[in-house]
């Protein structure tokens, strides 16, 4: 079931309704029940996955934790790496590697088939094994300690707002929401419904008619037209960002209607002045998880902490982030070229930072949105990489940049349709931006947010399709 | 026990929203759909239609005789051209001009159209929303002045009896449309599939013309500007005599002609009684004229019984019903065609 799907909405009107005359416990139960159910509909067989990544990793929580051994405990975490990354290698990875084999060895003059299984992607499969990962990990190094409540151990892997797409919460924040109990007070309720309809409003106004020009651009045929790329960027940047934040947001309002605070996935990330800090602010709990577990495990592998090996530790994480995102070798080099542009930042930091022109009134008002300019296409060429559907077509796409750049009525069509749906969202994220808040429009005038509210229903329901395009990020 | 406690802040704003959003609604449902579609022409979904009508009856085979279907969506849906094609043994080229919402003006305007390109045979269905009707309450068809409570109350009420495919097809659309007059009005021309080919990334083909799915980029010529102008509702009165006009004309042409009546969803027919008030009315006009006129014409009681699992809503076939309809079509077709052959053959 998709969020903005009607089916989704009367299941969790259902649950609402009963889960707000339970007591603490009984409301836990339900929303585990729930979840299953949740997952279940997407696909029956697989919540047998779901089912042994949370027993396997509930087991080894515990056991790396009583355990006073380090080899004890390193096993135990290696039973876990081994499960989650196992049932994602398996079923996400395993036909990439297999062909990519296969191609290796052609190239070499060595035929070998390609063994597939022909798998089914299971639904949400990156984020609960990441999810769960993060639990162990940080039970053995000491800073958590394990959740005995199997049900509710259950519940912290399967909460069905975020099981699918995110965030990737971390135990120590979900898990006392669940363990204690939540007070529903009506700013919870009020919070709740404005972000989810704020993602709603993203996910069907924004993400949904960029949807029909980025596949119309990407889809058609070499020869490509430079300014046509271009534009078709920039809708994808909005159609990706409108898919992605506005299920986060979504999440966040169903969690919130029931007490819970989910992490902040999104803050307004095409208004980073540089790419460091567009990573603080796009898919905030994948950048952190890649940080925290991958990053500094790296970091502290490398030792000394020079330039090359803060270089090399950028490739690999961020090689790796773009590998999570699909198995595909366009998205590895996606994620290879943003933590190239990384290491281009870092080292030419000390240059920037004495270039900045933060007291002058116009000059650094015209520095800080040149950054953001700047960042923001850095991110768009990038997409490239990502949309496309090989290496080949990457390759067209950026020579059409280069050397047919012309602009074409098709351009400025797609411009003023990008005008015409994302105006309303710019301007929103700008004023969350500014106030860093995501419910800056609360502290707004009553008629200027009266009229936002309505502007976004009329939004939805003139465009909702209801039984539309899944989310983008739910492939992943 | 769960703990419930309320903060002290209304949320003004929101509150300021939905008066809003009612204001809003109430105006727009007293909107007569007259009125928006003369007025947003990219709007109508007879505009589809009527362009696609032309489309179709300009890639017609010239050396081929023709069957013309006209009439609603009832027999625009009802109705597999392809396999009525078949069943008429491949002489004959089928063209469904069934026209969305189409009612009496709509099919007098196509039929003076279709006569030019000497037809052999004319279907017309004759359904509710053909108008055929005097003195019931058109203005309730044809008007959105639908209240909130009654457009809460209406689909609810319909919905509810239909067990087949109730909720996808009429429950959550008639929810969503009645409740929200302005959703009508604003989705017939906004829906993100249009995309494409309003910012002229796509070229509609020939036949890619349909009220439920895409609107081309328009290219109107004066028989659809014609044909748009003159199907706003024009009033009982014009309605009576745009029904002797189209059964004369009818009548009058070399073609030989067949009225059927569509069937309606046997849940609703049943369980609410303005609907077979309607049909009972209806079916003594359509017979008088029929009569009047000298043509066939197929009541409700000699076309095949239907169930409701055959429907996909209150008036529209799926593909169930939709075969056996065409079956149906087909048999008093040949009949038809045949009579008319050997009419001709011995010079009656």
């Amino acid at each position: 079931m998709l969020f903005d799907s009607i089916p989704f909405f009367a299941f969790f009107l259902v649950v609402y309704g009963i889960y707000l005359s339970l007591s603490h416990r009984a409301q836990n139960r339900l929303l585990l029940f729930a979840s299953y159910c949740f997952y279940g509909l997407w696909d029956w067989r697989f919540l047998g996955l779901i089912i042994i990544s949370t027993i396997v990793d509930y087991v080894c929580g515990i056991r790396i934790h009583d355990s006073h051994s380090d080899v004890i405990r390193k096993r135990y975490l290696l039973v876990s790496i081994a499960t989650n990354l196992g049932i994602l290698g398996g079923f996400k990875y395993f036909g990439f590697f297999s062909e990519s084999l296969s191609s290796l060895l052609a190239g070499m003059g060595i035929t070998l088939d390609a063994l597939s299984f022909d798998l089914i992607l299971p639904v949400g499969i990156s984020f609960y094994t990441f999810q769960s990962l993060g639990y162990t990990i940080d039970i053995y190094r000491k800073q958590l300690k394990p959740c005995r409540n199997p049900l509710d151990f259950c519940l912290f892997i399967a909460f069905f707002p975020q099981l699918v797409a995110g965030p990737i919460e971390r135990a120590r924040r979900l898990i006392p929401q669940i363990q204690k109990q939540r007070y529903l007070q009506l700013n919870d309720i009020k919070t709740g419904t404005y972000l989810l309809f704020y993602g709603l409003f993203l996910k069907i106004f924004v993400a949904d008619n960029m949807a029909p020009v980025v596949e119309n651009v990407f889809g058609s045929a070499a020869p490509y037209s430079g300014s046509e790329v271009l534009v078709g960027l920039y809708a994808f940047s909005f159609q990706l960002l409108g898919d992605f934040a506005g299920y986060s947001l979504m999440a966040q309002g169903l969690a919130r209607l029931m007490g819970f605070h989910l992490a902040t996935n999104f803050r307004q990330p095409y208004f980073s002045k540089n790419i460091r800090e567009f990573w603080t602010r796009w898919h905030v709990t994948l950048a952190a998880w890649f940080r925290d577990y991958v990053f500094r495990s790296i970091r502290d592998r490398l030792g000394e902490r020079t330039q090359l090996n803060l270089s090399i530790n950028f490739l690999i994480t961020f090689g790796l982030i773009g590998f999570w995102h699909g198995a595909s070798w366009t998205y590895v080099l996606w994620g290879l070229v943003t933590g190239l542009q990384i290491i281009i930042y870092v080292a030419i930091l000390p240059f920037l930072q004495k270039v900045q022109f933060a007291d002058h009134p116009y000059l650094g008002w015209a520095w800080t949105a040149g950054s953001m300019v700047v960042v923001y296409h850095s991110f768009c060429l990038g997409g490239i990489l990502f949309r496309a559907d090989s290496l080949a077509q990457s390759a067209q796409m950026f020579d059409a940049l280069v050397s047919n750049f012309v602009i074409t009525p098709t351009a400025l069509k797609i411009l003023r349709h990008i005008a015409i749906y994302c105006t309303l969202f710019v301007l929103l994220e700008w004023l969350h931006f500014r106030k860093n808040d995501i419910l800056a429009v609360f502290r707004l005038s009553v008629p200027l947010r009266s009229v936002i509210y309505v502007s976004m229903f009329y939004s939805i329901i003139w465009f909702a399709k209801f039984d539309g395009d899944a989310f983008i990020y739910f492939q992943f | 026990m769960r703990s419930f406690t309320f903060s002290s802040s209304m949320p003004w704003g929101f509150c300021v929203a939905v008066v809003l959003v009612c204001c809003v609604e109430l105006s727009m449902a007293q909107l007569p759909r007259g009125f928006w579609e003369a007025m947003l022409e990219a709007s109508s979904p007879r505009i589809d239609d009527a362009l696609r009508v032309r489309a179709k009856l300009e890639t017609l085979d010239p050396g081929k005789p023709m069957v013309a279907l006209l009439g609603s969506s009832q027999i625009r849906e009802g109705v597999d051209t392809e396999t009525l094609e078949n069943a008429l043994g491949g002489s004959y080229q089928v063209v469904n001009l069934g026209v969305s919402s189409g009612g009496v003006m709509e099919t007098l305007q196509l039929l003076e159209l279709v006569l030019k390109y000497n037809p052999s045979l004319v279907v017309v269905s004759a359904a509710p929303s053909q108008r055929f009707l005097s003195d019931m309450n058109v203005e309730r068809l044809t008007h959105f002045s639908y209240t909130f409570l009654q457009s809460l109350y209406v689909p609810f009420r319909y919905g509810l009896a239909i067990k087949h495919d109730a909720w996808r097809s009429y429950f959550r659309s008639a929810v969503l449309f009645n409740t929200f007059p302005s959703v009508r009005i604003i989705r017939s021309y906004t829906l993100p599939a249009r995309v494409p080919y309003l910012l002229g990334l796509k070229e509609p083909q020939q036949d890619e013309y349909s009220y439920a799915g895409l609107m081309p980029v328009a290219k109107m010529s004066k028989q659809v500007e014609k044909i748009r102008q003159t199907s706003i509702n024009p009033g009982t009165d014009a309605q009576n005599a745009a029904a002797r006009d189209l059964f004369a004309m009818l009548g009058g042409s070399n073609a030989k002609v067949l009225i059927v009546d569509f069937p309606i969803n046997p849940v609703m027919r049943d369980k609410f009684h303005e609907f077979t008030d309607v049909l009972d009315y209806q079916k003594s006009l359509v017979k008088a004229l029929s009569d009047e006129n000298g043509l066939d014409y197929f009541a409700r009681d000699n076309i095949p019984l239907f169930s409701d699992s055959e429907f996909y809503d209150v008036t529209h076939l799926n593909g169930l019903g939709r075969s056996k309809m065409t079956a149906f079509l087909a048999k008093i077709s040949m009949h038809a065609l045949n009579e008319n052959r050997s009419r001709r053959a011995n010079g009656t």
